[in-house]
């Protein structure tokens, strides 16, 4: 009998006869089967077919279709972040027509500037607690949601709803339920049930966690329906193997669907780092308003750069800071590739 | 073969109507505010009736995106005719040389039939006129009626020390010791640049301190001092040593429309909004409380500006010039509850349905009581947010109750804070 709580790698080297057949590709294998033209040899090795060399006209052909989805991106992507970079060099400020240039003072103005560091901070703690969050509970709901339920599409429906309503109206209606006293629907209810009421809004501390959660519950249903749709392309034959060589539940989970999940896994950690880095709309829409106490103390990064740059005109400071938030996120999303790599070695 | 490409060649030239008549002049126009703008469209109507050839448009945007649009659409030749925005935006463009100079003509209507601090607010240092001194968005105390009849107060009070003696009798608490009626709503929150307006207004002037003041031809913080650090204290124990306000509670008019503050201050739209939405609160208006230091409030310039890039000058000047004659700035005052600078208009039929309006037209002409406006610098909304965000964090902390080196503190990081954007824009007087 085999034993209970086999490793998927034990379970598919026994569920098999021999080596890999050539011209068959498989996903997530250990020895790095490689897929190269359609073809795989045997123990995972990897022979190069002979490739044919294309024409001159067919290769300008290619070139005539990418070149302008190339010229897009750098126009659209690479060339603004080049003129962001050379304007945080400069003092450069709308009302002002005259720039000076600034090989350090932008830069070295940042780190003393408490506002950047709050709104680092902020920034940090987001991404912290959100991430996280996100990749668990998305988790969670899409195993629970992957077994075989009635109203299984009604859930979904309802899981995916948040993401799909834009961030303003539902950044309005949160205000409404943060609101102050019991004019708010939260401290209304923790009244008639006799806890204290919250300072929702105007408790720093408490106002980011509160914005967090708004941004938790919006993404989460992306989350839930990538992890879903990763779970329902796992073959059933994987799991019930497993199944039927003894594992339970929670181990064919942990096992075998959590491993094949990795690439979307990864995926999902990329996003929701890179979507906690750069919230804006509920950060400046849970700050605006004469009922909201907290203003400047749960700035992010985002509306730091907002308010140098459109409310005071300052672009080359604002270009600064946006490009160490660039940096910052480039430099998490490559520990994240380097951590996943590193477990999937 | 001729005569197709004839007949071709007329149709073409009739489709660029190069044989029409001129064509019609059309006015483009971008408000901040959608009761001004429902009373710009309205006047825009009368003004069309009698003007024909002149099309105008009015389109709303919210304020801040306004004032997003004009920064990026200006310098680049493409805003509207006419922008309304407050002066202290508007006049950052005028230094930068994007709003056209008034002309003489003009110059000479708004001098005669405007208040001299008017004209004054809205003329550069270079003696020029660069927007129309539309509307004074001039404050004043509201206050409940019913409230003062319940308490036993049977006068409103004159200096800020009696105002607060009689919030502490106006505030109410639940059982719980949950604040359920302010005595005296201050602006605690919200937008940093109106935060730190009504700040100002409060008790910055009865302090007799400024933001800025001016020393030589330069400036620098003006209230990193006694009167300053008093401005605070005041706010201070209002929230945590008498309790009359808390910082987690519902502010604005809206407290005051639901009946659960006393006493707010605020401008003459109000009026309006309470007729709209409250209108079972029997409420009335003060002039702002004198203090041991100063008399006064703060009325900031809503003004109309017409880029230099604009291809109808004329008509604009026109247009604007209609906007602000008797009539419709008694449409606009009884409409809208934004108060018109205008000097000379007959609003006493206002008065027997709206007799709150008063006290602000009282309050723009009584003497020894000073209406204040921002300064025509660059920077004066920089300093003035950045300002109003230490400010606002202040008044969360329960840890400056009695403590005057704290509160020194923070008066001295701020003023700090403005002279340095003073310096950054070549202002700061040494």
């Amino acid at each position: 009998m085999r034993r209970a709580g086999a490793d998927f790698w034990e379970i598919r080297k026994r569920s098999r006869a021999g080596p890999d057949p050539p011209g068959v590709a498989y996903c997530c294998n250990k020895t790095e089967d490689k897929a190269v033209g359609g073809a795989i040899t045997q123990g995972g090795n990897v022979s190069m077919k002979r490739r044919d060399r294309l024409t001159g006209s067919q290769s300008g052909f290619l070139w005539s279709i990418v070149m302008p989805v190339i010229a897009l991106f750098i126009i659209i992507r690479v060339i603004p972040v080049l003129i962001v970079l050379l304007m945080s060099f400069t003092n450069y400020n709308m009302n002002r027509p005259l720039v000076r240039f600034l090989p350090y003072q932008n830069f070295l103005r940042i780190f003393g500037d408490p506002n950047f560091v709050t709104a680092f901070v902020n920034s940090t703690e987001f991404v912290v607690v959100a991430v996280p969050l996100e990749i668990l509970l998305g988790l969670v709901f899409a195993i629970y949601l992957s077994r075989k339920l009635r109203f299984e599409s009604l859930f979904e429906t309802l899981y995916f709803l948040p993401y799909i309503v834009p961030m303003v109206p539902a950044a309005i209606i949160w205000k409404w339920i943060y609101a102050p006293g019991t004019y708010g629907l939260a401290n209304y209810v923790l009244d008639l049930m006799g806890f204290p009421r919250v300072g929702w809004m105007s408790t720093p501390q408490i106002t980011l966690l509160a914005v967090i959660g708004i941004h938790v519950w919006k993404q989460l249903g992306f989350f839930v329906i990538i992890f879903l749709v990763g779970l329902k392309n796992i073959p059933a034959s994987y799991r019930e193997a497993a199944l039927v060589d003894g594992a339970t539940r929670w181990q064919v989970t942990r096992r075998v669907e959590l491993p094949l999940l990795r690439p979307v896994i990864l995926f999902g950690v990329v996003m929701a780092t890179i979507w906690a880095w750069s919230a804006f709309t509920e950060v400046y829409i849970m700050s605006q308003g004469t009922d909201i106490s907290t203003g400047a103390e749960i700035q992010v990064m985002v509306t730091r750069i907002y308010a140098e740059g459109f409310l005071y005109f300052n672009m080359g400071y604002a270009s600064a800071i946006s490009f160490v938030l660039f940096i910052v996120s480039l430099v998490f999303v490559g520990l994240q590739f380097k951590l996943f790599r590193e477990r999937s070695a | 073969m001729w005569g197709p490409i004839f007949v071709v060649g007329i149709f073409l030239w009739m489709a660029t109507g190069a044989g029409a008549g001129p064509a019609p002049v059309e006015l483009n126009v971008w408000s901040a505010f959608p009761e001004l703008h429902d009373q710009v469209t309205w006047i825009a109507g009368k003004y069309m009736e009698k003007n024909p050839s002149i099309k105008i448009k009015t389109t709303l945007f919210p304020q801040r995106a306004l004032e997003e649009k004009v920064a990026v659409a200006l310098p680049a030749g493409q805003a509207a005719d006419l922008i309304e925005l407050d002066k202290m935006a508007l006049y950052p463009y005028y230094a930068a040389g994007h709003i056209e100079p008034f002309p003489k003509n003009v110059v000479d209507w708004i001098k005669k039939n405007f208040p001299d601090y008017s004209v004054a607010s809205v003329t550069s240092d270079k003696g020029e006129i660069f927007t129309f001194p539309w509307l004074d968005s001039l404050k004043a105390m509201f206050y409940n009626r019913d409230h003062f009849k319940e308490a036993g107060i049977t006068k409103t009070p004159e200096t800020i020390d009696e105002m607060m003696d009689m919030a502490k009798k106006l505030t109410k608490r639940d059982d719980k010791g949950n604040l359920v009626r302010a005595g005296l709503k201050l602006r605690l929150s919200g937008g940093g640049f109106g935060t730190s307006q009504k700040y100002w207004c409060q008790v910055m002037i009865p302090y007799g301190v400024k933001v800025i003041e001016r020393v030589g031809g330069k400036w620098r913080a003006g209230y990193d001092n006694e009167g300053g650090r008093k401005a605070l204290q005041y706010c201070i124990d209002a929230i945590y040593k008498y309790k009359v306000d808390a910082v987690d509670f519902k502010g604005d008019a809206e407290a005051f429309g639901l009946g659960i503050a006393s006493m707010f201050q605020r401008e003459a739209w109000v009026v309006g909004y309470m007729a709209k939405n409250a209108p079972k609160i029997n409420y009335g208006v003060f002039m702002m409380p004198k203090g041991p230091g100063g008399w006064g409030t703060v009325g900031n310039t809503m003004g109309l500006s017409i880029p230099k890039s604009s291809k109808y000058k004329k008509e604009a000047f026109d247009f604007g010039m209609f906007m602000m004659n008797d009539d419709m700035s008694r449409a606009t005052f009884a409409d809208s509850g934004w108060q018109p600078f205008r000097k000379g208009v007959n609003y006493s039929d206002l008065y027997k349905t709206r007799p709150q309006l008063k006290t602000f037209i009282d309050a723009a002409q009584t003497k020894g009581h000073i209406v204040y406006d921002y300064e025509n610098i660059v920077p004066i909304f920089e300093i003035h947010s950045r300002m109003a965000d230490r400010i606002m964090a202040a008044f969360k902390r329960p840890d400056l109750l009695d403590n005057l080196s704290g509160i020194a503190k923070v008066i001295k990081d701020a003023a700090d804070e403005t002279n340095r954007i003073l310096e950054d824009n070549g202002l700061l007087a040494k």
